[in-house]
């Protein structure tokens, strides 16, 4: 006796899985067949219980700010949200990016020796900040100095092993602006 | 819509859920922003989940919160089967540790806060007495009896929560029988005797 009500007692169970995976699969309050192996009334149980089941979802702020904050965890060039692809972008994150821009060529252009291609002003006192110089970046007068100094810096020529005397050239090394306050 | 073929004749059968939900983490894995479509799928049924679970609109925030920021960290983890079940091994196992980490003397429904963001008064006051009832409901049950049912209204198979308590397929069956059993009354349904059911055929 006890094995047959184990018997029924698995069938019934088999029967009430399948009808709530059917109920499952449906999505929300689609109908599923009935089970002809499950009793009515727990087929009307179960959809009481998800019907008496009203648990409340998300508040909308935390979903989104939430979303934001997952989706953001990635390299920063990838992860400005559209939100920001407009003016609020444009107007001061942009004019961060020129200025640095606009610093890193002329340093690339110190650095390469490109002062008189700029025309440049020269000054004597290589002290003196420059304003081009200033006018670019804070800290890049030294550069702007350095790049000035050089054009009147004349290295004494050095013989080779060879007995030649190489021809003076400007300093071919970046020279930092405290030792180009030396040479000069 | 995948693709099959039967002789010569294409057949196209609609994707399963975890179908889509593998193609979505497949292109996760390469660009987190990816990542935003499982969120949407499943941020409604996770809040929920720890919402019944923990009875606390705050303390279900940060469990969500909790929850897909360790999905998202452990997707290289994910291999094969139910990427549902296995985004709820995951709340589970934080529900537990929220739990554990709770003073012993905070009940846990000590504020079973009415979270309703565009009811009238009228249905916010029945949505709050269903919850109650719910809650009075699933507490009377047995702790493992309960956590089958929390998972059946989270939307998963039964298979699905074999996997997420660990539990043999099987066992999960008995386990739901039972509960919905002894709910059965307290739900207002009553059970005809197997001679009515006779006596009707």
């Amino acid at each position: 006796m006890k094995s047959l009500d184990g018997a029924a007692e698995r069938v019934t169970a088999d029967a009430l899985d399948r009808f709530w995976d059917g109920l499952t699969a449906a999505h929300p309050g689609g109908p599923s067949r009935p089970d002809e192996l499950l009793e009515p009334s727990l087929q009307r149980s179960v959809r009481r219980l998800r019907l008496v089941d009203q648990t409340p979802g998300p508040d909308p702020v935390f979903a989104s700010r939430l979303r934001t904050e997952l989706t953001r965890r990635q390299p920063a060039l990838l992860a400005i949200p559209p939100a920001f692809g407009g003016r609020r972008f444009g107007s001061l994150a942009r004019r961060r990016v020129l200025v640095e821009l606009v610093v890193a060529a002329a340093l690339l252009l110190a650095v390469l020796g490109g002062g008189p291609a700029l025309n440049l002003p020269v000054s004597l006192d290589p002290a003196a900040p420059t304003v081009a110089a200033s006018a670019a970046a804070p800290g890049s007068a030294g550069f702007a100095a350095v790049a000035a100094c050089a054009l009147t810096v004349t290295p004494e020529p050095t013989s080779t092993a060879s007995g030649a005397v190489p021809i003076p050239t400007r300093p071919a090394a970046p020279v930092t602006p405290a030792t180009a306050t030396e040479l000069c | 819509m995948e693709q099959t073929w039967q002789g010569a004749v294409a057949v196209e059968t609609p994707l399963s859920e975890n179908d889509i939900d593998r193609e979505i983490v497949a292109r996760a894995r390469l660009d987190p922003r990816a990542f935003a479509p499982l969120y949407d799928r499943y941020l409604d049924r996770i809040y929920r989940y720890c919402y019944r679970r923990l009875s606390n609109h705050e303390a279900a925030e940060d469990a969500t919160s909790a929850i897909f920021a360790r999905a998202l960290a452990a997707l290289p983890n994910y291999r094969d089967g139910s990427f549902r079940a296995w985004l709820f091994v995951i709340a589970h196992n934080i529900v537990v540790d929220t739990h554990r980490r709770r003073r012993p003397e905070q009940p846990l429904a000590d504020a079973y806060e009415p979270v309703d963001h565009e009811l009238t008064p009228e249905e916010a006051v029945l949505a709050s007495d269903a919850r109650q009832s719910l809650h009075r409901l699933l507490g009377d049950l047995p702790a493992d009896q309960r956590r089958v049912l929390e998972l059946r209204l989270a939307g998963l198979t039964g298979a699905e929560i074999a996997r997420v308590l660990n539990r043999s397929v099987a066992a999960v069956k008995m386990l739901q029988l039972r509960a919905m059993t002894r709910l059965r009354s307290e739900l207002g349904v009553t059970a005809r005797s197997r001679e009515q059911r006779h006596e009707v055929a």
